[in-house]
């Protein structure tokens, strides 16, 4: 006899590694995710061959957003909305700023956690998490901050995925989709999922880089909706290990941000400091 | 050795505030990376309607017997962190123990058939508490008034030798704390820690003295039915539990104790519970807790430390709560040129595990890691990030002194997966008495029969790639308290961390 059983329990997961994707994935560009295995058989080839090319599908979908020139016409975003992690009480305030080309800030609070700072101010990324400190992004969650925090991503997937190939007609979370499995610089997969109907990304499967190693994530982007030109989806949820979190967006701006809002705080810019004098030193030593 | 303790900040003691589910829940959360937490919510009953379709009906205890039966095998199926059930054919259990569940005539045959099937598994933490065991350890049970009847020495009681002091309204409401600090100590609880300035402290109240019964209810029969409900590992964490709870009244309440003193008299004590110290935190779903972080200055004289003083600096806080993350980094900064640090984390049940990256880095220059934490499809590794940033903005450099780290039964979770990964890599030596064995992320799900069934959802591994789970963190120095030292005032694992740092020059 087996009894269905609808379990309560959930999990959270606010932290690193959200933030920069959070930007990326609301401005509708893709997030670093990891893909499996890719398909071997002569047949599935075959009907490789039939389906649309991936910079097609990533054509249409830039198309079914507004189009590049409407991108490229949008130097500034800000969004304003909140963050809630289901099911478990959780919820706060989330702002988030981004920047052409590459500057993204991201503030997140949370009663009883705290306020969760992330950016990337063109050459460093960052985060300060009230649970482990103040930090400098480094390897692969250096790489995946600064490739999130690119307004245009989408514009420029050639340049930061080599590879990108459709790999089927399928469905991601009840939706007609094509999938297309991407390849970055560092040589990490992702898999994202476009509309067959609309041409929008509608999601993503992978793992988000963070300090703490690999995190295997699911993201759904619904809610488009159009801004100044440009259609940006409104709801962002990301599943991790059974735990989602969900970001709804209130209002999006795309007034001028000032350089200064990107200006890492005092913790962060000591460690900066710190950092290029240790690597001073370290050059001194050698020489 | 004559030590000076200089106390400095607050200097009363801390007591969680529990109830019944606190505990797993801080287990549950803690052991996961950042605010994981684990909702506890009643299990769904099971759908009659497919029971009755698959098996025939049946009589409404008979088919909750089986409910039972199914919701523990299915909880367990559904949430083990090992796909391979630790080599266990989870499937060809079900149809091994199902028939004799279908069989059984009572809640007990039922408790047994199915302790039997998950001790298969042989995990700790994983097990069927009974429904009267874990009433005990309601919090609610704390405040109900006992009928004099359970005690003989009730009457005696009701005239004790330290009337409670007067109400205060001032000081009334909100979690409350008498001062107290007991442990399980053989088949006696005693007390081992009063806090200086607290109710307690004012009664002269010593440790060493043992407490036999709080509110007229004598605590051997708590004991009794603890020590037959739960395992060895287990007992001396849920008794400490327990009776902590039933001092731990809210403020403004009076508790009524029975003590045995240093010369084996009885005594007879009401204590008026005042606010408890420290910050009332809520996260999520969880209920409020009192995080609560204290320090103490320790100066030996150098005619004690081989003729140089000698500077140790204590932390000890109750739960690992983000509320304390400030106050620690305050007291790294204060004791950052001290000889040594004693991290005091007995009692300490846990908390939100990813702040074992960030308290870890105050004491190490590298990104190492505390552990792993393994789930069905993840390997999360708990790494270090040095501190080389006060909360000032300035440079520093992580404390590099002598780090001590206190533990006992009652340390759980994140505290023995901090002390556990400190000791691993090589930056801490451990005092105390082996932590709980609780480092895994277990869940306690409510049956539809009422008992309770306790279950890990995630292996947690220390750099060794040792499992804490069922073992707990291992004291390099092992001593325990003894009624003898208390009586005395000694603190003996406190003491061997102080004759340790003193006879280790700072690196």
């Amino acid at each position: 006899m087996m009894m269905s059983r609808k379990s309560t329990r959930k999990k959270c997961w606010p932290g690193m590694g959200g933030v920069a994707a959070i930007i990326g994935c609301l401005l509708a560009v893709p997030m670093p995710v990891i893909a499996g295995a890719p398909p071997t058989s002569r047949e599935v080839e075959d009907v490789k061959a039939a389906l649309p090319t991936a910079d097609d599908l990533i054509a249409r979908h830039i198309e079914a957003i507004g189009g590049a020139d409407a991108i490229r016409a949008i130097k500034h975003v800000t969004m304003t909305g909140r963050m809630e992690v289901i099911g478990m009480g959780m919820a706060g305030p989330a702002t988030m700023h981004a920047s052409a080309p590459n500057y993204s800030f991201a503030e997140i609070e949370i009663a009883g956690y705290g306020k969760i700072l992330q950016g990337f101010d063109g050459t460093h990324g960052w985060v300060i998490d009230p649970a482990s400190g103040p930090m400098l992004l480094e390897d692969a969650a250096l790489a995946q901050s600064e490739r999130d925090s690119r307004l245009h991503l989408v514009l420029e997937m050639e340049k930061w995925y080599p590879t990108r190939e459709t790999t089927e007609a399928t469905e991601f979370e009840n939706e007609p989709v094509y999938a297309v499995k991407l390849v970055n610089k560092q040589g990490k997969e992702s898999t994202h999922y476009y509309h067959r109907e609309s041409g929008l990304q509608i999601g993503s499967v992978g793992t988000t880089e963070s300090p703490m190693g690999e995190m295997r994530t699911t993201t759904v982007l619904r809610d488009y909706r159009e801004v100044d030109g440009m259609k940006m989806p409104h709801t962002l949820t990301t599943r991790v290990m059974g735990m989602e979190q969900r970001i709804t967006i209130e209002r999006v701006s795309t007034d001028e941000i000032e350089r200064e809002q990107y200006r890492a705080p005092q913790q962060i810019q000591a460690l900066i400091d710190d950092k290029k004098a240790r690597e001073q030193q370290e050059e001194n030593d050698e020489s | 050795m004559r030590l000076n303790r200089s106390q400095k900040y607050v200097e009363t003691d801390i007591m969680p505030q529990m109830n019944r589910r606190r505990l797993p829940w801080l287990i549950a959360f803690s052991a996961l990376f950042l605010p994981l937490f684990a909702q506890a919510a009643p299990a769904e009953a099971p759908d009659a309607t497919d029971a009755d379709r698959d098996n025939g009906p049946r009589d409404p205890e008979s088919f909750q017997r089986v409910a039972t039966f199914e919701m523990a095998w299915q909880i367990i199926r559904d949430t083990h962190f090992d796909p391979e059930y630790n080599g266990v054919d989870w499937e060809a259990a079900h149809g091994e123990f199902l028939p004799r569940a279908e069989a059984a005539d009572s809640n007990e045959e039922i408790r047994s058939i199915i302790n039997q099937m998950v001790g298969r598994l042989g995990q700790s933490h994983f097990g069927v508490i009974e429904r009267s065991a874990a009433e005990l350890l309601d919090a609610e049970a704390a405040h109900h008034e006992a009928d004099p009847a359970d005690d003989p020495e009730a009457e005696s009681d009701r005239e004790p030798e330290v009337e409670a002091e007067p109400y205060n309204p001032e000081l009334a409401g909100g979690p409350g704390t008498v001062g107290l600090h007991v442990r399980a100590l053989g088949n006696e609880v005693t007390i081992v820690r009063v806090a200086p300035g607290s109710p307690a402290a004012r009664a002269e109240v010593q440790p060493g003295w043992k407490l036999e019964a709080i509110n007229n209810r004598p605590l051997d029969s708590l004991l009794e039915v603890l020590n037959e409900q739960l395992d060895e590992a287990s007992r001396e964490l849920y008794i400490w539990q327990a009776v902590q709870l039933r001092l731990d009244v809210p403020a403004g309440e009076v508790v009524r104790l029975r003590l045995r003193d240093g010369e084996d008299e009885r005594r007879r004590i009401h204590l008026r519970s005042e606010p408890m110290p420290g910050e009332m935190t809520r996260l999520g779903n969880l209920p409020p807790m009192n995080a609560h972080l204290e320090t103490e200055e320790m100066l030996i004289p150098a005619s004690d430390a081989g003729g140089e003083e000698r500077r140790i600096g204590v932390i000890r806080f109750n739960v690992w709560m983000m509320t304390i993350n400030q106050e620690f980094a305050q007291a790294v900064d204060r004791f950052r040129h001290h000889d040594g640090i004693i991290i005091d984390l007995r009692g300490n049940i846990g908390g939100v595990a990813g702040m074992i990256m960030g308290v870890g880095g105050h004491f190490v220059d590298s990104s190492t890691s505390l552990g792993t934490m393994i789930t069905r499809d993840s390997r999360l590794h708990f790494r270090i990030n040095p501190r080389r940033v006060n909360q000032d903005g300035e440079i520093v450099a992580p404390f590099s002194g002598n780090l001590a780290i206190l533990i006992d039964r009652q340390s759980a979770s994140t505290s023995e997966m901090f002390a556990g990964g400190m000791q691993a890599i090589g930056r801490a030596r451990l005092f105390g008495e082996p932590s709980a064995g609780a480092a895994l992320p277990a869940f306690l799900s409510n049956l539809p029969n009422g008992d309770v069934l306790m279950h890990a959802i995630a292996d947690f591994r220390d750099p060794n790639d040792t499992s804490l789970e069922g073992r707990g963190a291992i004291p390099d120095e092992p001593v325990s308290h003894r009624r003898e030292a208390l009586l005395e005032g000694r603190d003996e694992p406190m003491d061997a961390a102080v004759r340790w740092i003193v006879s280790h020059p700072r690196r």
